[in-house]
């Protein structure tokens, strides 16, 4: 085991112009409504579950990891929020804490080409099967509420998003289950890389609901207990390292994703991780930390299982287990990069080493990303000697 | 002109109000677009919710004729037999 002896440079400016940093990130999550509170919470290894409300009716899960204190129209105000789907509030919150302060302030910039990408599982159940339930149970097929049919499209959130602060660069919505956060990231450094894109919001989110609780249970296998399912939505903003205009927090060197066609998700994911770390230019020994999905799942086994036989045994115990926030499924891999981010915040040693996110999605795609944790304290395009470019 | 009946009244005025998204008073010959901020996508909500409420069928050339809630409520009142 070698990397606590390595010690890489931990600034931008040791980077080439064009690697994607992330310079801001926000969570709305089991842990609360800000970064700050999902930071404190994977730092403290908090439990959320708790019991769901009545109001949910039967649930095939005694237990949930609720957003706490989720309330649309307290956070989002009356206006456009009476039919508002719980996907899209919690990507809309998570927004306003990543490009504004506690009082509503702008303090990130955006441009005419800020893009928006999103990944998602399936939009918001709840309101899709509600409103299949309308049309199938009402006097006539068509006494449904249009109101709501605006929010069952699938790129809704992300579009909302943009539209509430302006942004006009490219928006996506990339619908890739528990990898659509590695999804959502390759696609922004893709397109920011072709020059469509100067810089871009990007995250996952999911809703909590019966019906997201029911369709999960109808996949468990037999004798399996239903999952813990979680919800929340992780957001960051990415830029390139020569043009940031806020401190880097970490670099993306290396995003890979694959699919599992031989039913064989360990094989997969150590195939994804190999090539990943090779794009990265770095070795499985230089891994400081490594979060895997933590999915409830075979194939969430068989991940934990593959980076356990590739990777330092104390990489995998850097960060808490993803379980401590319940199965956030598409908010999944965001939420693992911004733990080990919260955590790399409580440790200065951080700085310079690699950091590992590794996804599996029961369809089998599985994906990995490879991240440099930079020092924030240092501006961007500073030298590591400490002069500002 | 249909006789008024102030329950279903009240209630029309909750439809609109949540479907054109207005939270604060207006009277019952406040125009839906030029006065309270109306789009015609509303203006269908307004018109679904309607349907749905009553299990009724309001004809989509009513559409125009719905301009405020006194308005609204004599097609809906017609749609529905009242």
């Amino acid at each position: 085991m070698t990397s606590s002896l390595k010690s890489p440079a931990a600034t931008p400016a040791a980077l080439p112009p064009e690697t994607l940093v992330i310079t801001g990130w926000s969570a709305v999550s089991p842990h609360g409504l800000t970064g700050r509170a999902f930071a404190a919470g994977v730092r403290s290894g908090a439990k959320t579950s708790v019991q769901p409300d009545e109001a949910y009716g039967p649930l095939p899960s005694p237990e949930v990891c609720l957003v706490p204190g989720f309330d649309i129209k307290g956070l989002l105000g009356p206006v456009g929020t009476a039919k508002m789907d719980r996907l899209t509030a919690l990507t809309l919150v998570a927004s306003d804490g990543l490009l504004q302060d506690a009082e509503g302030n702008r303090v990130v910039e955006t441009d005419g080409r800020t893009g928006v990408v999103l990944g998602i599982s399936m939009g918001s159940l709840e309101n899709v099967t509600n409103f299949l339930k309308q049309s199938y149970t009402n006097a006539l097929p068509f006494h449904v509420d249009a109101g709501r049919i605006p929010f069952g499209s699938l790129n809704h959130a992300a579009g909302a998003t943009a539209i509430r602060h302006g942004l006009t660069g490219p928006n996506t919505t990339v619908a890739g289950g528990r990898v659509s956060g590695l999804l959502a990231l390759n696609y922004a450094r893709r397109l920011m890389g072709q020059g469509r894109a100067t810089k871009y919001l990007v995250g996952s989110a999911e809703e909590f609901s019966a019906a997201h609780a029911w369709i999960e249970h109808t996949a468990v296998l037999p004798g399996d207990p239903s999952p813990l399912l979680g919800e929340g939505c992780g957001l960051f903003v990415v830029e390139h390292a020569g043009t940031a205009q806020r401190p880097a927090l970490a670099a993306v060197l290396a995003v890979e994703t694959r699919v599992d066609i031989d039913d064989d998700p360990g094989t997969a994911v150590t195939a994804c991780v190999r090539r990943a770390l090779a794009k990265a230019g770095v070795t499985a020994d230089e891994v400081w930390a490594a979060v895997p999905s933590a999915a409830p799942t075979a194939a969430g086994r068989a991940e934990h299982e593959a980076l356990t036989a590739l990777l330092p045994a104390e990489a995998l115990t850097k960060v808490p287990s993803m379980e401590l926030l319940g199965d956030t499924s598409a908010a999944a891999a965001t939420f693992q990069i911004q733990a080990v981010l919260s955590v790399a915040e409580g440790e200065p040693a951080a700085a310079g080493r690699i950091a590992l996110v590794t996804a599996v999605d029961r369809d089998g795609a599985v994906g990995c990303a490879v991240l440099r944790l930079l020092d924030p304290n240092l501006a961007p395009n500073s030298d590591p000697n400490g002069a500002t470019a | 002109m249909t006789t008024v009946a102030p329950e279903r009244l009240t209630r029309i005025r909750e439809i609109i109000a949540e479907n054109i998204d207005v939270h604060s008073e207006f009277s019952d010959t406040a125009l839906f677009v030029d006065e309270l901020g109306a789009d015609s996508l509303k203006l269908i909500d307004v018109l679904s919710a309607l349907e749905m409420e009553y299990s009724i069928v309001i004809d989509m050339n009513e559409l125009p004729k719905m301009v405020n809630v006194e308005t609204t409520y004599q097609v809906t009142a017609a749609a529905a037999g009242w």
